[in-house]
């Protein structure tokens, strides 16, 4: 085979540049720190990234909407305690009300102290979060409940209430907490307890115990307690829900935290470099590369007309 | 018997001839550099020797030999490796093209990243799902549209640019096609000379390099067929036809292709007929398989305009029409906040809802809105339309309006089409009349009174239907409110509508079997295994051209070792043929000067 210099200036060309275009790939991986770039790098592993991604964005979505879903369960929670509390103190009054040694006088004061309670419970039911009310249902910018007088008009006296009425439409507020999985998250009206169209609900109770008060009615105010205890349990039973419910987000919580860490882990395996490889990498091609410019420095001058005089 | 000074002849020949050869080695030396450029070397042949055998030839010792001449200046070139390499350009170059564009693809996609379209399209499905979550709080819904926005953005954006990239070889289509004039203008320029040069018995050596080196360039060009004819000329053709043919050339236009979205097609400037490549024509419509047989830059640039940008705008429109679809077949029966201002007058349906019956004063007809034998397609406009009826002299006509008060075209019920002139109603009654856009219309009794009879609002969250035009509607641009978020009526706690927008995300909509992110993914694998494979085919080719490019180096390329070592040897030759004549002076002038002088 002829050799001429010009197929030596070629290859020496060719070579570098083949040896420039490895050391920029690999400058480009050790600097940004990623492996891909464009999805001509590893297709595959640039889908696998990109659904990754994704997966991470919805995970993000769950892990926000577990934090206002417990932000909803825990100011219902709240509002249980406060009721919980009512109904202990109600219970109290009661039971000093349907002694039969109490006078008239004492039980007309029991009353005054049960409508205070019926205004605290309003009050209570009607907290509201950051503009919700929390048993409203789908309605949440609308107070629950209203307290109304003998003739059926609203009224802001507690001792005047003679029943109340329930303003929300029952709507189950759901949210999802994790891709599939949705919970029931509010309290509505129409629970046993607290739906004031019921005998049994707590509204009820009240004002009942309350007009047997002021009526000097021991048998009545007996009967009041009683129907309270079921009252009593039905709420604490609402409440244990609520606190059931709260634990279930805090595992989903945790789970989605540790998903997300997995998620991560994998994401930074496909996409980020591993620095060591890529850095033995380097050296071993700048080794190649400085081999390649010594020889080619070498042979690229040589010339028989060096040697001519 | 040769004459006295046939020795003198001898010498002389000598060093012309050495000379010659010393020129020629300068001349190579010279053009060590350039490209194509064909090594030469002077041939030489003894001269015809004495005597010529006759009759009457000289009785003395024959023959004698009388010196050299220079027969031809040979050209070292191999036609066989020249051929061979122009059947690879072709293939270098289009791939060469092709990855040039596939790079510029996945630069518009700029994937993977938190900037691109999957990012984008990520965020919308998390917007949703934080208006499931706060459906009562309109920084929710304003961050829904934002997103959606930032996401038709993103898509019309890269719409644009592959657009773009179209044009751009649309453009290069035209700059190749007149670069290929040129190259036979030139070519046809060169034949002339070559052919006069070699009816003298001479060489165009220098001529030949000139001309190869436009083939090669023709070659990146485009596939070309080609043949030398005896006098030397070369006939070039692409495709059957000629381009090439002796001093003659032929020219190529581009032209706008009408049935091609104006998109350039190239038609031989004579017939005005498409230039076939393979038997394709070069007129657009190149579908995978027929475009793959193409080569060269311009075959590249065809491929890449009408088969590969084309298969990526397609995707994206996929991508959007799925979007679109089951965003706004979804929205479509939601509810917004309640907003008493937008509340139509006559009737407030709050939304599409499958056969929603409005009869608002008991006295018109029930007209029935079909939305579940009708969803909600792409391209209706979002707003409020609205039924009237009159009473034209004893006959009942309806028509619809838009929210803007446009009639809107609906089926003509006597089978002419779709019409938005009023239509008698009487005799229509019972017969469902498609809006083509979204909605069916139907009246179920005879009405009563003239006037606006029913009115609805139709609530789309898109508008548009491909990557072009895609957008978030003006309808819940325009109004937080409007962004449906419940499943019922004045809910505003209710985010059932949002929570199935956002579980959109995993849905299979595209054909079933993708979601659209996982859709969108795939794109991007393709593209990168396409990228991939464009770039190791130029590799593939680049070593095969680098290979006969060796070849060619090792046939033709000047060595300056070789050229002074024979720069050398002629040097030499011609001081030998000077001593010669040197000697041939001292002998002559011995016999004249010397000789008959006895004794003096």
């Amino acid at each position: 085979m002829r050799v001429t210099h010009r197929m030596i200036v070629r290859t020496a060309l060719r070579d570098m540049q083949n040896n420039m275009r490895s050391m920029a790939s690999l400058q480009e991986q050790l600097s940004s720190g990623k492996r891909l770039h464009r999805p001509s790098d590893d297709p595959f592993a640039v889908e696998r990234a990109l659904n990754f991604r994704s997966e991470l964005q919805a995970l993000e979505s769950s892990k926000r909407n577990i934090d206002l879903s417990l932000d909803w369960l825990n100011s219902g929670d709240a509002i249980m305690e406060q009721i919980g509390d009512i109904v202990i103190r109600a219970r109290s009054v009661g039971l000093r009300g349907a002694d039969d040694t109490v006078g008239s006088a004492a039980r007309q004061a029991l009353a005054a102290e049960t409508s205070e309670m019926i205004g605290s419970m309003l009050q209570a039911a009607n907290t509201s979060t950051q503009g919700r009310y929390y048993f409203s249902g789908y309605q949440i910018d609308r107070i629950s409940f209203t307290g109304l007088d003998a003739g059926g008009n609203p009224t802001d006296d507690p001792g005047a209430i003679a029943s109340v009425v329930y303003n929300g439409d029952n709507g189950a507020i759901v949210r999802e907490v994790e891709p599939g999985v949705s919970l029931k998250i509010n309290l509505t009206g129409n629970e046993p307890w607290l739906d004031p169209t019921q005998s049994d609900s707590i509204w009820a109770v009240l004002i009942d115990l309350r007009d047997s008060l002021q009526a000097d009615d021991s048998a009545g105010a007996r009967d009041a307690l009683a129907r309270m205890d079921s009252a009593m349990d039905r709420a604490s039973q609402a409440r244990a829900v609520i606190g059931a419910k709260v634990q279930r987000l805090e595992q989903a919580q945790s789970k989605l935290d540790s998903m997300t860490l997995g998620l991560e882990e994998l994401l930074s395996k496909t996409e980020n470099v591993d620095m060591a490889e890529a850095v033995v990498n380097y050296s071993q091609q700048e080794a190649i590369y400085q081999a390649s410019l010594r020889v080619n420095s070498r042979i690229l001058p040589m010339s028989l007309l060096d040697y001519l005089t | 018997m040769p004459s006295t000074f046939s020795g003198l002849e001898i010498a002389l020949r000598g060093l012309r001839t050495q000379q010659r050869a010393i020129e020629v080695v300068g001349h190579n030396i010279a053009n060590v550099n350039t490209d194509g450029y064909s090594r030469q070397r002077a041939l030489m042949v003894a001269t015809d020797p004495y005597s010529v055998p006759a009759l009457n030839r000289e009785e003395s010792v024959g023959q004698i030999g009388t010196g050299v001449e220079v027969s031809r200046i040979q050209r070292f070139s191999s036609e066989y490796v020249n051929s061979q390499m122009r059947l690879e350009l072709p293939r270098q170059y289009r791939w060469q093209t092709i990855e040039g564009a596939m790079k510029q693809m996945e630069v518009i996609f700029r994937e993977p990243s938190d900037t691109g379209l999957s990012a984008a399209l990520g965020r919308l499905w998390q917007a949703w799902s934080d208006a499931a979550a706060m459906p009562e709080d309109l920084a929710a819904r304003t961050a829904a549209t934002e997103a959606a926005s930032n996401l038709a953005f993103s898509i019309r954006d890269a719409d644009a640019r592959l657009r773009d990239l179209q044009g751009d070889m649309d453009l290069q289509i035209t700059q190749v096609v007149e670069r290929i004039n040129d190259i036979a203008v030139e070519i046809a320029a060169i034949n002339d000379p070559i052919g006069k040069v070699q009816a003298f018995g001479d060489q165009p050596n220098d001529l030949r390099d000139r001309r190869d080196a436009l083939l090669d360039e023709l070659a990146q060009l485009v596939d070309i067929n080609y043949f030398e004819n005896e006098d030397g000329t070369i006939t070039v053709d692409i495709g059957g036809h000629s381009l090439v043919m002796g001093d003659d050339s032929s020219q190529l236009v581009a032209r706008n292709d009408s049935t091609n979205g104006m998109l350039t097609k190239v038609v031989w400037a004579d017939s005005g007929t498409p230039l076939l490549v393979h038997g394709i024509a070069l007129a657009g419509g190149l579908d995978a398989t027929r475009g793959a047989l193409v080569g060269g830059q311009l075959g590249g640039a065809f491929f890449v305009r009408d088969v590969i940008v084309p298969e990526h705008i397609d995707e994206l429109d996929t991508l959007v029409t799925g979007l679109v679809e089951a965003v706004n077949q979804l929205h479509g029966t939601g509810y917004g906040l309640p907003d008493d201002s937008t509340v139509p007058v006559t009737a407030r349906p709050g939304s599409m809802l499958a056969n929603l019956t409005l009869n608002p004063t008991g006295a018109v007809a029930d007209v029935i809105v079909d939305q579940a034998a009708y969803p909600p397609r792409q391209g209706i406009g979002a707003g409020t339309y609205r039924v009237e009826t009159r009473n034209n002299a004893g006959v009942w006509e309806f028509r619809v309006l838009d929210w803007g008060g446009r009639a809107v075209a609906i089926d003509d019920a006597a089978g002419a089409g779709m019409t938005s002139n009023w239509q008698g109603l009487t005799a229509l009654l019972g017969t469902t009349h498609d809006t083509g856009r979204g909605f069916a219309i139907a009246f179920a009794a005879a009405p009563g009174t003239a006037g606006e009879v029913a009115s609805f609002d139709y609530r789309s969250f898109f508008s548009g239907s491909t990557a072009n035009d895609v957008d978030v509607s003006s309808w819940v641009r325009s109004q937080p409110v409007n962004v449906a978020t419940a499943a019922a009526g004045d809910a505003s706690g209710d985010g059932g509508i949002a929570l199935a927008i956002a579980r959109l995300r995993t849905a299979l909509i595209i054909d079933g079997d993708y979601s659209l992110d996982g859709y969108y993914n795939s794109t991007m694998t393709d593209l990168g295994l396409a990228s991939k494979q464009a770039a190791a085919m130029v590799a593939n080719a680049e070593s095969l051209v680098e290979h006969m490019q060796r070849r060619k180096d090792e046939i033709s390329a000047v060595d300056l070792d070789e050229e002074t070592v024979n720069l050398i040897q002629y040097q030499k030759a011609y001081q030998g043929a000077a001593r010669i004549m040197t000697a041939m002076d001292e002998m002559l002038d011995r016999l004249i000067n010397g000789t008959g002088r006895v004794g003096l």
